[in-house]
């Protein structure tokens, strides 16, 4: 399975240890050197889906400055999901360097 | 501050009731910590995402929602693809039975029918000899 990048980047977010809300979505702009930004409307569909798919789970709740806050926890399933998917991107991203460095050589060759 | 939070909670309009009841205060906090300090009025972009956000949601929820856009989606297929008599603006309009309206008002049908009637008017035309 392929995830979108703002699935792939909140669950990358939660690797860590569990986070809120807030918390996922500024260190997903962190991971994205600050390309991509959740809106709340994003986020909250990615978690949601995510939830219901059983890949996060609500750790935790609390109250902090009048704010309502939850807690997110990759589980078990998420983690091998975040794993596999990087696993993925790596070969692909090794593919690409190759390929690349193939295209290269050729003029190289030529002259 | 007071006025951006109306704001959003207005905007938070677009998500189901049962969504809002339980979720709403968690992701109210977490749009008032993404604003930032200083703003007073909802980002564009944030505006539209939390719209598009809502809209996927009641999508999600609630299967009539469904059902009715597949149907409007139906009947917009039939208005268009089936060629109705009449001005070309009609067409959405006759949609529903637009199926039925072209059976009935096919060209060739009316053809034979201008055909028929128009001989007949012919044969009680005064000065005219009859047809057969």
């Amino acid at each position: 399975v392929s995830l979108r990048e703002p699935t792939y980047l909140v669950l990358l977010a939660l690797a860590d240890g569990p986070l809120h809300g807030y918390g996922v979505a500024k260190c997903a702009r962190e991971l994205s050197g600050g390309r991509v930004r959740l809106g709340a409307g994003t986020l909250y569909g990615a978690l949601d889906r995510l939830a219901a798919e059983g890949r996060i789970t609500v750790s935790g709740e609390s109250i902090v400055d009048g704010r309502h806050r939850r807690y997110y926890d990759l589980t078990e399933a998420g983690r091998q999901v975040l794993a596999a998917e990087t696993d993925r991107l790596s070969r692909l991203a090794a593919l690409g360097r190759q390929r690349l460095a193939g295209s290269r050589l050729i003029p190289q060759a030529g002259s | 501050m007071a006025g951006l939070e109306s704001w959003y909670r207005l905007l938070m309009w677009a998500y189901p009731a049962r969504y809002r009841h339980d979720r709403g205060e968690e992701m109210l906090g977490t749009l008032l910590d993404l604003a930032g300090p200083g703003r007073r009025w909802p980002a564009a972009a944030d505006a539209a995402d939390i719209l598009r956000g809502g809209l996927a949601a009641r999508w999600r929820q609630q299967p009539l929602l469904r059902r009715e856009v597949g149907w409007a989606a139906l009947y917009l297929v039939l208005a268009i693809a089936v060629p109705v008599p009449g001005k070309w603006w009609m067409w959405p309009l006759a949609g529903g039975s637009s199926m039925a309206a072209d059976l009935f008002w096919s060209r060739r049908r009316r053809h034979r029918m201008l055909r028929q009637h128009g001989r007949r008017l012919d044969d009680k035309a005064p000065g005219r000899p009859a047809a057969r």
